[in-house]
């Protein structure tokens, strides 16, 4: 069973997380392997701050969550930003078997 | 199904590094949210000089309430032995401790550095900006690992 690659992202956007994030899920996405991100704590702020980098996963037909209780808490506006709004449930979805889980928290 | 054959629960590591009150806070919800879907969940609070604030106390209470385990260092590699899933939150110094099974991808963000890993795992060095090539390069060895941690 091929792997479904998870990112979580947690680092603001000081840390360049986000460009990894891309550039991992591009790959992922060149072979056919299904991507998942996952943004919570500053990590919102992250995906904010690079609407470029999310037009470039949404294009690659990566799913994008963003935590809503960080986007409420950092005013982050998520569906203008394409992202769907999601909680700890899709977080925890990660732990499921077929997840390989990249964390950049 | 009979209980005895009911597979074992994912295994979940939270390693706490050295972060601010906030992130440390954000650490401990996302270790409760991780238990959402039944997986069995070990936080370990890598900083002896951290101080929980009132949400951290509240879920550090609510996780062990539900049986998981929440600690300050002791084995951090037999933790990482066991994690099908690890988040890394905040540099990390620790001592190396036993080889874990299987195989663990470390990915190294640059000013970081890999806490535990043994000989032979993949140690990768992010480099400040991931090109195509390195992309495509790290994603095979992170495919080949039973784990990926990124400190």
């Amino acid at each position: 069973m091929s792997p479904h690659l998870a990112f979580v992202l947690a680092t603001g956007p000081e840390a360049g997380d986000v460009d990894r994030v891309v550039e991992l899920a591009l790959a992922a996405r060149r072979r056919r392997l299904p991507v998942s991100i996952f943004a919570m704590h500053r990590g919102v702020l992250a995906l904010a701050a690079s609407p470029v980098a999310v037009a470039t996963l949404l294009d690659a037909d990566c799913d994008v969550v963003g935590c809503a209780t960080s986007a409420d808490l950092h005013h982050v506006d998520l569906a203008a930003l394409g992202v769907v709004a999601g909680s700890q449930d899709d977080h925890a979805a990660f732990t499921g078997p077929r997840f390989r889980v990249i964390a950049f928290t | 199904m009979s209980p005895s054959a009911a597979p074992d629960p994912r295994q979940v590591t939270v390693l706490v590094g050295a972060v601010d009150g906030a992130t440390l806070d954000e650490a401990f919800r996302a270790a409760v949210g991780l238990s959402l879907r039944g997986a069995r969940i070990h936080v370990i609070v890598a900083d002896p000089g951290a101080i929980l604030g009132p949400a951290a106390q509240r879920a550090r209470a609510l996780l062990e309430l539900m049986g998981h385990t929440v600690d300050h260092p002791g084995a951090p590699a037999a933790a990482l032995r066991r994690a099908h899933v690890v988040e890394v939150w905040g540099a990390v110094g620790l001592a190396p401790a036993l080889p874990p099974p299987g195989t663990t991808a470390h990915v190294v963000r640059p000013g970081r550095r890999a806490a535990c890993p043994t000989p032979g795992e993949a140690v990768l060095h992010l480099p400040p900006t991931l090109d195509r090539d390195d992309a495509d390069r790290f994603l095979d060895q992170l495919l080949a690992a039973d784990r990926v941690v990124v400190w």
